[in-house]
């Protein structure tokens, strides 16, 4: 977890705790170098390590120039260090991490530095970048370029890993308790899927059931009903009733036979209409035929078809066809002479306007031309001779 | 700010606001035209022409509620309306039937017509008995308030077969109530019943109007009647619900039911009958019932040819159109007697 041991171990030496700036400036008043030194110990306590603490920028990579791939792990990484930074501000065991001790042990750390740079310093720089750039994004410092190279390989390892772990562990365990959470509500539903599609199916089958049964029940019932009383009705009207007591029922269905023979019958021209009218007057004269045609229309009258026997009314209604033919015409007549008449109107209204604006802009032309001959003692353009 | 409601904004102080549903109801229109036959729904006129004693009113109202739903209920008719008012309301109406009913000479008389130009069967009745009456003489008289929402159903008997006067009227009946299609008809909507029944010998047609019921088959009468109350039984003295559904109890007389008056129903009546199981049909007689006798058939609204009882040319009864039959011969002469006063008493009244 980043945790050093190391660091702890160098520290101790010097590790009272982190001492508050105003213990300190209680302290100073001892004098002396000490006393002076006290106090500006107190003032460095009072900033934050980040701003008085020398961080190594020029290791860190120019963030916008990483491709996305980097920018991603660094700012994992960041957060990574964020996160630690804050558990170790909190955490009691941890080493002190004010400015004090930080400066002091870098002042340490920079004296071992010096001693290692003679051995080797690439590999150094390189890893104090990691550090240095990781160094940045913290709020508190976790001062990761001092101590030695395990140290830095440590704290290497240990923000990798702890970014690592902490993925897979949240991760893993959000999905765990994701999974959890499923569990428990679904434990309250009903999960048996024949339940569930059941209704719908037997709806389906109901409807279909009626439609194909209605044909069979229908013609069930037609046997059935032998009694004279029986409510239910069925067919459409047959004269030849299939049992003894002959039973009809009101008018169920239009027979498509029938349906078209009375289409037949229906003549769209009235005029046509008229001349078989008076052809049946003809007709009525003779007193055989005459019963005949007379129940027969009746008949047709009660089944509520309409006929126009009467050539009277035939015409009537060809009269008022016409009437109202031509009151059409006439309102279409008006409705002409009115479009015409605003046309017009609005024409004259036009070349008036136009004739007036020519007329008005050479009136303009003349007016300003004369304006100049109106001087004093003169009265204007004249026509003629002066002297006339 | 407020803005006035819809209904205030409208009205610009005609009046008090009415509520939406009560407009609704105003403006609704009975439709003219059936959904589902595409035909013509036949709307009818109750109404009486001259003074007629009160029972014969009642009758009247009866009539109007037989013809239910297509009808006016509430008809109101003046002494000066002629019968040509009439005629003029119904074309925009949409009336097609017209049924009269008229006292002349202290014989009730009932005209069925069809407008505009339809032929009129005039009928004499000769009894009849009110709705009130027929509910007065049952033990459990029946009355659901939802039957007269949907039409009658129309049974015709004993009609064949007789010729001229009655083939026109088969189909004048039958086109009485709107048609119905039996593949798609609800069950549910068939509630009433309209017997027309002719009796040869007397020659007289009787009217009936009964109400169906629906009772399911092989239930036991407990269970039924568990199911129809929906409350829950005593069962005080008995120690297991068992004893309480399979007690073998007396069955009823109207139980003994002969196969013919049990159907298999095609769809779902109600709670208790459902699809395809076994259900008894009751009729229980509400409405009027009357006796009528055909007495004169013209060919226009009251007015017209007469065509029934065939016109005698001179002396020679006619036999010469071979559609009548014996029985229009018989009518003649047998009802004639009858007929001379009843056609001439009306046609005084219709002056």
């Amino acid at each position: 977890m980043g945790r050093k041991p190391a660091a702890a171990a160098a520290a101790d030496h010097e590790s009272f705790p982190a001492t508050m700036p105003a213990d300190l400036l209680a302290a100073a008043d001892c004098g002396g170098v000490h006393g002076h030194s006290l106090f500006f110990d107190a003032l460095v306590q009072l900033i934050p390590p980040r701003f008085y603490l020398q961080a190594d920028d020029e290791d860190r990579p120019w963030y916008q120039g990483l491709s996305k791939a980097a920018k991603a792990a660094m700012k994992a990484q960041s957060r990574a260090n964020i996160k630690a930074a804050r558990r170790a501000r909190l955490d009691p065991s941890a080493p002190p991490s004010s400015t004090l001790d930080l400066l002091k042990k870098s002042v340490a750390d920079q004296a071992a530095e010096e001693e290692e740079d003679e051995k080797n310093s690439e590999g150094e720089s390189e890893k104090s970048g990691d550090e240095a750039s990781s160094d940045d994004e913290e709020d508190g410092e976790m001062e990761e370029d001092e101590d030695g190279e395990d140290e830095e390989e440590g704290m290497q390892v240990a923000p990798a890993s702890v970014v690592s772990e902490d993925r897979s562990v949240t991760y893993e365990e959000l999905r765990e308790r994701l999974h959890r959470r499923i569990a428990e509500l679904r434990g309250n539903r009903c999960t048996r899927p024949e339940f569930l599609n059941k209704p719908k199916k037997e709806k389906g089958k109901k409807a279909k059931g009626k439609n194909a049964k209605g044909k069979d029940e229908g013609k069930k019932r037609k046997r059935a009903d032998g009694a004279e009383d029986d409510g239910k009705d069925g067919k459409k009207a047959k004269k030849e009733a299939e049992e003894k007591p002959d039973i009809m029922y009101a008018n169920v269905f239009v027979d498509p036979k029938e349906a078209r023979r009375r289409k037949k019958r229906r003549v769209k021209n009235k005029k046509k209409e008229l001349e078989q009218a008076k052809r049946m007057q003809e007709a009525k004269k003779d007193p055989e035929k005459a019963n005949k045609i007379a129940w027969d229309t009746a008949r047709r009258r009660a089944a509520g078809e309409k006929v126009h026997d009467d050539p009277k009314l035939i015409k009537e209604s060809l009269k008022k066809d016409q009437k109202r033919q031509q009151k059409h015409a006439a309102q279409w007549k008006d409705r002409q002479k009115t479009v015409d008449k605003q046309r017009q109107e609005k024409q004259k209204t036009r070349t008036e306007n136009i004739r007036e604006r020519a007329h008005q802009k050479k009136m303009r032309k003349i007016e300003k031309r004369d304006k100049k001959l109106m001087r004093p003692g003169f009265e204007g353009r004249k026509d003629g001779y002066v002297n006339e | 700010m407020r803005h006035p409601k819809s209904g205030g904004r409208g009205r610009r102080g005609r009046g008090p606001r009415i509520p939406a549903a009560v407009l609704r109801k105003q403006q609704a229109v009975a439709p003219s035209v059936d959904q589902v036959t595409g035909a013509k729904i036949p709307k009818s006129f109750v109404f009486s022409r001259g003074k007629i004693p009160s029972t014969l009113r009642h009758l009247q109202q009866d009539l109007r509620k037989v013809m239910l739903p297509y009808t006016a209920l509430n008809l109101k008719e003046k002494k000066r309306n002629n019968l040509k008012d009439f005629l003029n309301v119904s074309g925009p109406l949409g009336v097609t039937h017209f049924m009269i009913l008229s006292n002349p000479k202290s014989l009730p008389h009932l005209r069925m017509a069809k407008t505009p130009q339809g032929p009129t069967y005039t009928f004499q009745i000769e009894a009849y008995a009110l709705a009130a009456d027929i509910a007065n003489s049952q033990k459990r008289p029946r009355c659901p308030p939802g039957i007269f929402k949907n039409s009658p159903l129309v049974v015709l008997s004993g009609f064949t077969g007789h010729g001229e006067p009655f083939k026109s009227l088969i189909q004048y009946f039958q086109y009485m109530v709107p048609a119905i299609d039996p593949n798609t008809v609800k069950l549910a909507t068939c509630q009433r019943v309209l017997l027309l029944k002719y009796d040869k010998e007397k020659g007289v047609i009787d009217f009936r109007h009964y109400s169906i019921k629906l009772q399911p088959v092989g239930v036991s009468r407990r269970i039924r009647k568990l199911m129809q109350n929906n409350q829950v039984p005593d069962l005080r003295d008995l120690k297991d619900v068992s004893d309480y559904v399979t007690k073998a109890g007396y069955g009823s007389e109207s139980e003994v039911d002969d196969e013919a008056a049990t159907v298999s129903l095609v769809s779902d009546v109600d709670k208790l009958n459902r699809a395809s199981r076994k259900s008894a049909v009751r009729l229980q007689e509400i409405g009027p019932r009357m006796t009528m006798r055909l007495v004169k058939v013209e060919s226009g609204l009251c007015s017209g040819d007469v065509l029934y009882p065939e016109p005698v040319k001179g002396k020679q009864t006619d036999e010469e159109t071979g559609e009548e039959a014996d029985e229009s011969a018989e009518s003649a002469d047998g009802s004639e007697d009858e007929l001379e006063d009843g056609s001439e008493d009306e046609m005084e009244d219709e002056e």
